[in-house]
């Protein structure tokens, strides 16, 4: 399979279940309210060191708020409740309560649900007070600006994390060229998030390594410099790899995210270096979701 | 399609439990069924038909065409559909209501939406005294919910309230005495003793009560995003009340009783 001479590998990306939830910030300004997002989704690339995953999913404008102010919807992905439990009450705790002009709202239903006020309150030091307004509880919490609103709780729901596909091209900046446009593709899809970077990881990993300290290391089949020492999977003229990595929160979503991706980045075209597609997987035996490219593509 | 509608021939000469005559209650029945259906009446009972004329309509919307002060409980209990009553209705309306929505045309009496927990209540008129209060023997008032008055509530509105909101022209004295949560939105002038004894919860006034209790501690003139949300929950439900967040002077109180309730009383016009 080909698109404008592009190669699309019989690969597949294999994806695995996580804890996922959404919440909405909301600031004075969509500055600020960016501003909070993108600190409380900061070193958040991977389960592998950060604990969580997570990301921007859109900006919101002021009339889909709950306060009518602009505001941001953040997707964070983990691979226990537990952990995501005690991430998202760090995260937005030292992120977004901190702050200025901000609120934090749910942004998803579940049966099972993740505190926010409900562990936050306790900054108040007994001053906060909590209002049901509708279906929401909101908790008011004295800080010096002035109140922090924050709902009690959010919904959790099971995720799939991992899903990917590998860009390999001839030169870093073919790739690079192909990666952006993926990821301007992709950006603002609803339910996903590209949580490396820029979306864009540079530094594919395998599972394992020499050193027993490490549980990942370099992808080296698909690291160029290394195509006559190690076992490669690129061919010749590849001179540079780069990896899409797409957290959702359904297997619907990361598969049209992935499609859009891929054509976006094809549309670089074999002419323009880019040699052709794949996606990293572990055989098949670790994650139950198995996104084949060719059949998303289809 | 047209309301299902109870038409008062026969006004009721002594207090009537209204009470079975919900939406959700009677939306199984037939016109027959309704018609012999036995209400409370004083100290004995009368079948429907003896004080109603029933028209048949679609059953999720009942209208009670006709008032009388002695129409007692009405929507008590109520847990969906809507309800309209065109006049006045007598004690107890919505009581211990959980959803549905209720339109009384005219004014209500004792005890108006007292322990209830959820759903909407207009009242064109006043609300005697305890309204969203406690139900005789409980220990807790309104829990959820909002009662939209447009004239004046009664003496006591709010005692031991939790949870829910209450709009409202005016109010007499003792506003929100006792009052453990919930939020009143008061546009006009309050009765003394407002807050007397107040642990949590919030009173918006438009301007302050008319004997500022001493209990209450001045905090500042402050601009609060909650009432933004509160805004927002009130004209989702057809009930807006422009102008509602502005900037305002938040008393703390009441003290005397380790209370950490809040007046907060607009400092600029609407």
């Amino acid at each position: 399979m080909q698109i404008d001479g592009v190669e699309i590998r019989e690969g597949f990306a294999e994806a695995f279940p996580m804890r996922a939830t959404r919440i909405l910030v909301t600031a004075a300004t969509a500055d600020w309210a960016e501003t909070a997002g993108r600190t409380a989704t900061g070193f958040a690339t991977s389960v592998i060191a950060c604990g969580v995953e997570a990301g921007i999913e859109r900006g919101l404008a002021p009339a889909e708020t709950p306060d009518g102010r602009p505001g941001v919807a953040l997707l964070f992905f983990a691979t226990s409740r537990t952990v995501l439990r005690e991430q998202l009450v760090a995260r937005v705790g030292q992120c977004v309560l901190t702050c200025p002009t901000t609120a934090c709202y749910a942004g998803i239903d579940g049966e099972e649900r993740l505190p926010l006020g409900k562990a936050l309150r306790f900054f108040g030091d007994g001053w906060q007070v909590a209002k049901r307004i509708g279906e929401r509880r909101i908790w008011r919490i004295p800080v010096m600006e002035g109140e922090f609103l924050c709902e009690h709780e959010t919904g959790m729901v099971r995720g799939v994390g991992g899903g990917n596909f590998l860009l390999l091209a001839e030169t870093a900046e073919a790739a690079r060229a192909a990666a952006e446009r993926a990821v301007a593709a992709m950006r603002g899809l609803p339910g996903i998030i590209l949580p490396f970077p820029g979306g864009i990881v540079r530094s594919g990993s395998k599972v394992g390594s020499r050193y027993r300290s490490l549980g990942a290391s370099t992808n080296d089949a698909y690291c160029p410099t290394l195509r006559g020492v190690a076992d490669t999977a690129l061919p010749p003229e590849v001179g540079s790899v780069l990896e899409v990595v797409i957290d959702g929160l359904d297997e619907a979503a990361v598969a049209e995210a992935m499609a859009r991706g891929i054509r976006a980045a094809c549309t670089v075209g074999r002419r323009g270096g880019l040699v052709a597609v794949d996606a990293g997987n572990y055989g098949g035996r670790l994650g139950p979701y198995h996104f084949h490219l060719r059949e998303i593509l289809a | 399609m047209s309301p299902r509608v109870l038409e008062l021939h026969t006004p009721p000469t002594a207090p009537l439990d209204a009470g079975p005559l919900r939406p959700d209650r009677l939306a199984s029945r037939t016109v027959a069924e309704i018609e012999r259906l036995e209400l409370r009446h004083g100290g004995g009972t009368v079948a429907v038909a003896d004080l109603f004329r029933v028209r048949d309509g679609a059953r999720e919307e009942l209208v009670i065409a006709g008032g009388s002060p002695l129409l007692d409980r009405v929507a008590a209990e109520m847990e969906g559909g809507r309800l309209r009553v065109e006049g006045e209705v007598g004690d107890e309306l919505a009581l211990a209501m959980r959803g549905g929505r209720v339109e009384v045309e005219g004014s209500a009496g004792l005890l108006a939406a007292a322990a209830m927990r959820g759903g909407t209540v207009v009242v064109r008129g006043d609300v005697g005294a305890f309204a969203a209060a406690c139900r005789h023997g409980h220990r807790f008032g309104m829990g959820g919910g909002v009662l939209w008055v447009d004239g004046t509530l009664g003496p006591r509105a709010g005692e031991r309230m939790r949870r829910g909101i209450v709009v409202a022209a005016a109010a007499a004295e003792g506003l929100g005495v006792r009052m453990l949560g919930g939020t009143f939105v008061i546009r006009g002038e309050v009765g003394p003793d407002a807050g007397f004894a107040m642990r949590r919860g919030t009173l918006l006034l438009d301007r302050p009560p008319a004997d500022p209790p001493p209990t209450f501690v001045d905090c500042g003139v402050h601009d609060f995003l909650f009432v933004e949300l509160l805004a927002r929950e009130l004209a989702a439900r057809d009930l807006p009340v422009p102008g509602l967040r502005r900037r305002r002077r938040r008393l703390v109180g009441c003290r005397a009783a380790g209370g950490k309730g809040e007046m907060l009383i607009a400092t600029t016009p609407p």
